[in-house]
C-alpha cells in the first residue's frame, strides 16, 4: 500500500469516524440517575467524580498522576521476503554473507501520567531496551550479539477535542508528542560474538534510538457504554531530517483499535488489533556493510505487519490497593509484508502495572 | 490472503464502531459528578439545622434550583424523598417569591453575573444557600461545591451561616474547606 493510498483510507475512516461520531451524540438516552442517598457523608466525600475502572486508564480528570511500569517480549524469527518466508540459503543466494535467524527484544518501560485540565493529558515514557540477535554465515557459523540500553524518551500530550472525559461516550482526541534522540545510534558488540574481536557496529534494528527528533502526532477515538469500552487511535512517527551518522530511520504509521468487556469491576479482557506501516531508512550509516545482511541495508527495512493480541485488564477498584491496574497480552501477526529480507515478527508478550492517586 | 487479512483489520475497526453506536443507543452515560452533589445536597439537610420557624408548617422541604439546572437527572431520587420527617420537594425556583418559600436553594453558576443581586435578596431569608460557583462563600452564600483531585469538596461560610441563625453540625464542618466573607 502506498503512501497516498492509506492518507485516501485513513480520511476515509476518520470522515466515517466524524460523522458517526455527530450521528451517535444526540442518541443518548434518557438515563436513570443513581441515587447516592444512602451513602454516609463520608462515603459522599470518598467517591470520585470521575471513575477510573476496568475498562481503561487512556484519560484521567484534573490532579490525577499515573505511573506504570511496561514490560514487553518480542520474539522475530523466521526470514521474510514479502510474504514469503524464505531459508538462510535463499538469503546467501541473494549475495549476502549474514543471514538474521533470530531477534529477541525485552523493552522496560517507565511511564508517567499527569492531567493539568480534564482535556488535557500529559505522558511521558522512558524505555530501556535489551536485544540479541542470532546470526547465521554462509561459512556454516553461528554467533549472537546484543545490544542494551536506554531507548528514546518519548512525550506527549492528549487533547480531547470532542466529548466529555467526565461522562464517558465518544470522544475524540488529539495527540500530539516528540521523541527525543535519547537512545544510542552508535550500539556496538564484538565481531562474531566474540570477545576476542574487536567491536563493531550493529544493524539498523539493533540500534536503541533513532538518532532524530521525532514529531508523533495522532487521532484518538474513545468509547464506551455499560460494561463495553473500545477505541481507536492512529499515530504516526515522523523523523526530522537526518541523525549524526546521515540516516533517518522511516516514517512509521500505526493504527490501533480495541473492544473491551468488564466481566465484573475488577476483571476486563479485551481484544486489540495493531497495524503499522514503516518505510525505509534514508541515508545510510556509512559504518554499515549493505551487502552484508538485510539487516544492515536501508533499501529493505519497510514493511507492514498487522498484529492480533488478546489481553486482560486486572484493577483494584477498592481497598489499600485502589487505582491499580495489572495489564496482561499476548498477541502474534495474522499479517506480515517485509520489504525483506527480514525477520518476521513470531509473537509478542507483554504485561504492565499502572498505579493512579 | 493479504487483501483478505487486510479487510479483516478494516471489518474489526468498523464492527468496534458499530458496537460503539449501538451500545451508545442502548444506554446513556450517567454524570456521576451531579449524582454525589445531589447525594451531599440531601445530607446538607440532615446536618443542618434550620432556625427557629423557618422550616415551614407543612410536611415538605423544598429544595430550590435557581437558573439553569446543570444536575440534569441527578435530583430525581431527591424528589419526594423523606427527610428530617418531612417529603422533600425539588423545583425550578425563577421569581423571588417562588426563592423565599424555598429552604434550599441550588443557584447555578448560569447566575453568576447576578450572584451578588440573589444573595442580596436571601440576605435575611432563612434559606439554605448553596452553589458550585467560584468566590460564592466567600460572597455570603453559606455552602459551595468545589472540586480537587477528582472528589467533590465543599466550602462553608460559618459566618453567613451564623447571619441566617443556621447551625451547622461539627461533623459537616470538619469535611468542609472554611471560608470567610
Amino acid at each position: 500500500m502506498n503512501i497516498g493510498k492509506m492518507t485516501r483510507t485513513a480520511s476515509v475512516w476518520l470522515i466515517s469516524a466524524m460523522l458517526w461520531f455527530m450521528a451517535g451524540s444526540p442518541g443518548k438516552a434518557a438515563e436513570k440517575a443513581a441515587d447516592l442517598t444512602g451513602l454516609s457523608l463520608e462515603e459522599l466525600y470518598n467517591l470520585d467524580v470521575v471513575q477510573i475502572n476496568v475498562l481503561g486508564a487512556h484519560t484521567h480528570p484534573k490532579g490525577q498522576a499515573m505511573f506504570g511500569y511496561h514490560y514487553m517480549f518480542m520474539n522475530m524469527e523466521g526470514i521474510r521476503d514479502g510474504d514469503d518466508e524464505i531459508s538462510p540459503a535463499e538469503v546467501f543466494s541473494r549475495g549476502f554473507t549474514v543471514a538474521h535467524t533470530r531477534m529477541q527484544m525485552q523493552m522496560h518501560m517507565m511511564e508517567a501520567m499527569y492531567a493539568p485540565t480534564d482535556r488535557l493529558t500529559l505522558m511521558a515514557m522512558l524505555p530501556y531496551k535489551h536485544m540479541s540477535m542470532e546470526h547465521a554465515m554462509s561459512t556454516g557459523a553461528h554467533f549472537t550479539q546484543h545490544a542494551d540500553g536506554v531507548g528514546d524518551v518519548e512525550a506527549l500530550g492528549s487533547y480531547t477535542v470532542l466529548g466529555d472525559n467526565r461522562q464517558g461516550g465518544h470522544r475524540l482526541m488529539l495527540n500530539a508528542g516528540l521523541s527525543l534522540p535519547t537512545g544510542s545510534i552508535e550500539v556496538k558488540d564484538h565481531r562474531m560474538g566474540d570477545a576476542s574481536m574487536p567491536r563493531v557496529k550493529l544493524e539498523y534494528p539493533m540500534q536503541l534510538g533513532s538518532g532524530t527528533y521525532d514529531l508523533l502526532p495522532g487521532l484518538t477515538y474513545l468509547g464506551d457504554a455499560g460494561n463495553w469500552s473500545w477505541g481507536a487511535q492512529g499515530i504516526a512517527t515522523v523523523r526530522l531530517g537526518r541523525n549524526h551518522n546521515d540516516y533517518r530511520f522511516g516514517n512509521q504509521y500505526r493504527v490501533t483499535t480495541w473492544a473491551a468487556y468488564g466481566i465484573t469491576d475488577w476483571l476486563a479482557p479485551y481484544v486489540r488489533f495493531d497495524g503499522r506501516y514503516w518505510e525505509n531508512v534514508h541515508g545510510a550509516d556509512e559504518d554499515l556493510n549493505p551487502n552484508a545482511s538485510g539487516e544492515a541495508n536501508p533499501r529493505i527495512q519497510a514493511g507492514k505487519r498487522i498484529d492480533a493480541l488478546f489481553g486482560v485488564t486486572l484493577y483494584a477498584p477498592r481497598g489499600t490497593l485502589k487505582g491499580a491496574r495489572l495489564m496482561l497480552e499476548g498477541g502474534l501477526p495474522v499479517y506480515q509484508y517485509l520489504k525483506g529480507p527480514q525477520l518476521g515478527t513470531d509473537y509478542i508478550l507483554s504485561a504492565g502495572v499502572t498505579y493512579a492517586f | 490472503m493479504r487483501f483478505k487479512l487486510l479487510a479483516l483489520f478494516r471489518l474489526a475497526v468498523a464492527l468496534v464502531m458499530v458496537i460503539g453506536a449501538y451500545s451508545l443507543f442502548a444506554q446513556g452515560a450517567s454524570n456521576r459528578e451531579y449524582e454525589i452533589k445531589a447525594g451531599f445536597l440531601y445530607k446538607f439537610i440532615t446536618y443542618v439545622e434550620w432556625p427557629g420557624n423557618a422550616l415551614p408548617a407543612g410536611d415538605t422541604i423544598t429544595l430550590g434550583v435557581v437558573g439553569d439546572d446543570p444536575f440534569g437527572p441527578a435530583l430525581d431520587p431527591l424528589n419526594g424523598k423523606m427527610v428530617k420527617g418531612r417529603r422533600l420537594v425539588v423545583k425550578k425556583a425563577a421569581t423571588p417569591a417562588e426563592r423565599k418559600t424555598c429552604q434550599i436553594l441550588f443557584i447555578s453558576p448560569s447566575e453568576k453575573p447576578r450572584m451578588p443581586q440573589l444573595l442580596g435578596e436571601l440576605k435575611d431569608a432563612k434559606v439554605l444557600t448553596i452553589s458550585e460557583t467560584e468566590g460564592f462563600a466567600e460572597r455570603g452564600g453559606i455552602i459551595n461545591f468545589i472540586e480537587e483531585r477528582n472528589k467533590i469538596r465543599f466550602e462553608i461560610n460559618p459566618e453567613a451561616a451564623r447571619r441566617t441563625g443556621f447551625t451547622i453540625s461539627s461533623e459537616l464542618l470538619k469535611l468542609a474547606r472554611i471560608v470567610k466573607s
